[in-house]
């Protein structure tokens, strides 16, 4: 019964990673590619690592996983957050039909 | 009170430390020890700001306890909807980046809302202005440009807990 639940998240995520690598090619801007890159690292990574723990059951491991789980939670919208400052302040264009840009009008 | 900061810090840190490695050994601790009490000087003053006693305060551990499976339905639902436009044929997306007014006034809570905001796909905190008391969102779904409204849809599920949680 553990073993199917472990597998069905690490199938979860899986599946996550393969789609949230899909859209980093698919959409258009860096902005956009940022959010398919957090279905990659929550859907993808942070289930993955819930799912080898439950396989794994109480261990070290376990504890190893559920900490870099929650690393990756506290550091990866950090890093996503960063780039996209960055991307805006050095003046990367959103895509061409994009709705509205707020930041820009409230800075101009 | 310092003291105690202090104190939280290190045992946090040396906790951390110890599921890491994994063991118990001796040697393992005694290192471990050193890196955390160096850990804790610099940084304590940064993680416990305020009386300790408030922090111990049932009651907002309560919502912060509340607050975990609100987020993991918001989550939940983000997921649902990237990956309903990554896999669509025509991905109907209408990316741009809104004004998203927030009532928290504390660094931490508004740290802990654009995380939030951030680790949901679909929107994603790119700046934030004290002076307006707002975080500016790329979302790449806009269902609507006016604070109000970005308010309640993107800040809505996190900040009924945050303001509860962080004061």
């Amino acid at each position: 019964m553990i073993e199917i639940i472990a597998y069905i998240l690490l199938g979860i995520g899986a599946a996550c990673a393969l789609i949230g690598a899909m859209g980093i090619v698919r959409f258009p801007d860096v902005y956009n590619r940022i959010h398919a890159q957090t279905v990659v690292v929550v859907g993808g990574v942070i289930v993955m690592l819930l799912g080898a723990s439950v396989f794994e059951g109480l261990s070290s491991y376990t504890l190893k996983a559920l900490i870099i789980a929650l690393f990756l939670f506290l550091t990866n919208p950090v890093g996503s957050h960063a780039i996209a400052r960055a991307a805006h302040k050095s003046g990367v264009k959103l895509w061409r039909r994009s709705v509205v840009d707020k930041l820009k009008e409230g800075k101009s | 009170m310092a003291k105690g900061g202090l104190f939280t810090a290190f045992v946090c840190l040396w906790l951390a430390w110890i599921a890491l490695t994994g063991s118990l050994n001796p040697q393992e601790l005694a290192v471990g020890a050193i890196v955390a009490a160096f850990v804790a000087v610099i940084s304590y003053e940064l993680l416990f700001r305020g009386g300790m006693r408030e922090k111990f305060e049932p009651k907002r551990w309560g919502y912060a306890l509340a607050y975990v499976p609100a987020y993991l339905w918001a989550e939940l639902k983000a997921h649902a909807s990237v990956i309903y436009l990554i896999l669509h044929p025509r991905m109907p997306i209408r990316p741009g980046i809104v004004r998203v007014p927030t009532e928290l006034q504390s660094d931490f809570g508004i740290t802990g809302l654009a995380n939030a905001i951030t680790m949901t796909p679909g929107t994603l905190s790119v700046d934030v202005s004290e002076e307006e008391s707002s975080l500016y969102v790329h979302w790449i779904d806009v269902k609507a440009v006016e604070p109000e409204q970005t308010s309640r849809q993107i800040a809505g599920p996190f900040e009924r807990f945050l303001r509860r949680i962080f004061r």
